[in-house]
């Protein structure tokens, strides 16, 4: 019954980001982080999208499964670019993969996003978003920001439960899961590993990514009419690690990792909050 | 001279005697099949267009809930034509569309959940049809249809016994009705949620209940 989705749905899926990931926790490499993180967690995504649905006319019939596809080929794509590109600077770096968001948000063939243009747009916004996330990403190297990106995801889950799209819910919860377990297994590891960016350009865009089509996905099967407000809060939830980046806090590191976090919580309940209000309570058949 | 017209006029009158027996024999080729002035032991093969009372007709489904109780749906957006032939009735082709936005379980909160992509997801899959290949009459009022079933993007061949509920003329026009039940396997058809976990079941019950209007 449940335990099957506990499972398939979440467990092993966080197991199959686990392994990419803490490839670079426990062998740290200059660029190995670009490659790791974000085919760790597009990886889990993906595995997790899969134990929900038939995959009998893949996309064709269930076309919210372009969601994951293109998070897994993105995450494939900046790994592919970050090794490619590791001896230029690391501009054409970034750019060359925040570029690859834009065709990751055209490969969405879902309802409310059939036109070029619209899929477009949103791409671009994408990528302007993860590119802003992963500005801060680099930054820092602690556990707070796979932590607070955990929290951050819970919104597009829980709108995505509220709405009515439990199989869309699964995927999203096993990716913060699996976010939450590599910042602990980051935290433990925090004495013995100097890695320079942990979560690291792949993962920023990845995560960043899977917030924006995530919401994306929700929003074009939405029947229940959540507010738009909420939708665009809980794509834009990872944002609330800039919380941390304010002067003041910022040359506090203790007080920088729970900003991090608490930024994300703020933004990922407001979103849940406005829904909750808008319909009292959301009940599911099965 | 007046004898000599009288010949004519004779076979001129004879003439239009015989016309207007044979006239007369003629069975009549224009009386609708459904028409109640159509004596009853006669067969007329003219075809009528019946259109389908969306207000008076429905779909209802069931399906098992976590192995215990039955839950029960309808859809009450169910359009399309019927057309028949003959009386009694010989022919039998139907062409039925259902709105899967107009899923109703009685509860606001699980209609959402049904037109989800967990279930019919209506924004991708706004119609389930079901179009008639061949109909054969097994007695009565006992019709054996087959057609496509289209539901979720998957369309699948199905038979099903169909049943003639009643036929009827008044100030309101003449009426049509059918009734059929079946049984489907969701999962072929790509909806399998809660199949694996078992909190939903595979096998869904379908009774549709047409009534259709001639115009």
């Amino acid at each position: 019954m449940e335990t099957q989705i506990l499972i398939f749905g979440i467990a092993l899926p966080v197991i199959v980001g686990m392994v990419f990931s803490a490839w670079q926790i426990f062998r740290p490499k200059p660029y190995d982080s670009n490659i790791y993180f974000g085919l760790g967690i597009s990886a889990t995504l993906f595995a997790s999208a899969m134990s929900q649905d038939s995959l009998a006319n893949f996309t064709t019939q269930n076309r919210w499964l372009w969601f994951p596809l293109s998070i897994i080929l993105l995450g494939a794509l900046s790994a592919i670019s970050c090794v490619l590109l590791r001896c230029r600077s690391a501009t054409i770096r970034n750019l060359v993969v925040f570029a690859s968001v834009v065709p990751a948000a055209l490969l969405l063939k879902i309802p409310e996003w059939e036109h070029f243009t619209n899929r477009f747009i949103l791409g671009v916004g994408a990528a302007i978003f993860a590119a802003l996330l992963t500005i801060i990403v680099q930054k820092r190297n602690g556990f707070s920001i796979p932590m607070a990106f955990s929290f951050a995801l819970v919104a597009p889950c829980a709108l995505a439960i509220l709405s009515g799209f439990a199989k869309l819910a699964v995927p999203i919860a096993a990716v913060s899961c699996c976010l939450g377990f590599l910042s602990l297994v980051r935290l433990l590891r925090k004495s013995q590993t100097q890695t320079r960016d942990f979560v690291g350009l792949s993962g920023g865009v990845v995560v960043a990514t899977i917030a924006a089509l995530g919401v994306a996905t929700g929003f074009g099967y939405d029947t229940k009419n959540i507010p738009l407000t909420a939708w665009i809060l809980a794509a834009i939830a990872p944002l609330g690690i800039c919380l941390g980046e304010f002067a003041p806090i910022r040359s506090r590191p203790t007080l920088l990792a729970w900003s991090h976090i608490i930024g994300c919580i703020v933004l990922a309940a407001t979103a849940i909050l406005i829904t909750v209000v808008a319909f009292n309570s959301s009940e599911r058949l099965g | 001279m007046f004898l000599s017209l009288t010949p004519t006029l004779a076979f001129a009158i004879s003439t239009l005697l015989v016309l207007s027996a044979i006239t007369q024999q003629m069975p009549t080729t224009t009386v609708p099949a459904t028409s109640a002035t159509t004596a009853p032991n006669q067969v007329s093969t003219a075809a009528t267009s019946w259109k389908i009372d969306d207000t008076h007709s429905m779909v209802l489904f069931r399906v098992q809930h976590f192995g215990a109780g039955m839950f029960w749906g309808r859809f009450d957006g169910v359009t399309g034509s019927i057309s028949t032939s003959g009386n009694p009735m010989q022919t039998l082709t139907m062409n039925v569309t259902i709105d899967t936005n107009s899923v109703s379980s009685a509860n606001e909160n699980l209609d959402g959940h049904l037109r989800s992509p967990d279930f019919f997801s209506v924004k991708e899959f706004p119609t389930m049809t079901f179009v008639s290949a061949s109909a054969k009459k097994i007695n009565g009022d006992m019709w054996e249809v087959t057609g496509d079933l289209t539901m979720h993007g998957v369309t699948k061949i199905i038979t099903t016994n169909v049943e003639m509920t009643g036929q009827s003329e008044s100030a309101r026009g003449k009426k049509i009705g059918f009734e059929t039940t079946f049984t489907i396997d969701r999962s072929q058809f790509g909806m399998t949620y809660g199949i694996e976990k078992n909190s939903i079941g595979k096998s869904v019950r379908i009774i549709v209940a047409l009534e259709a209007e001639s115009p």
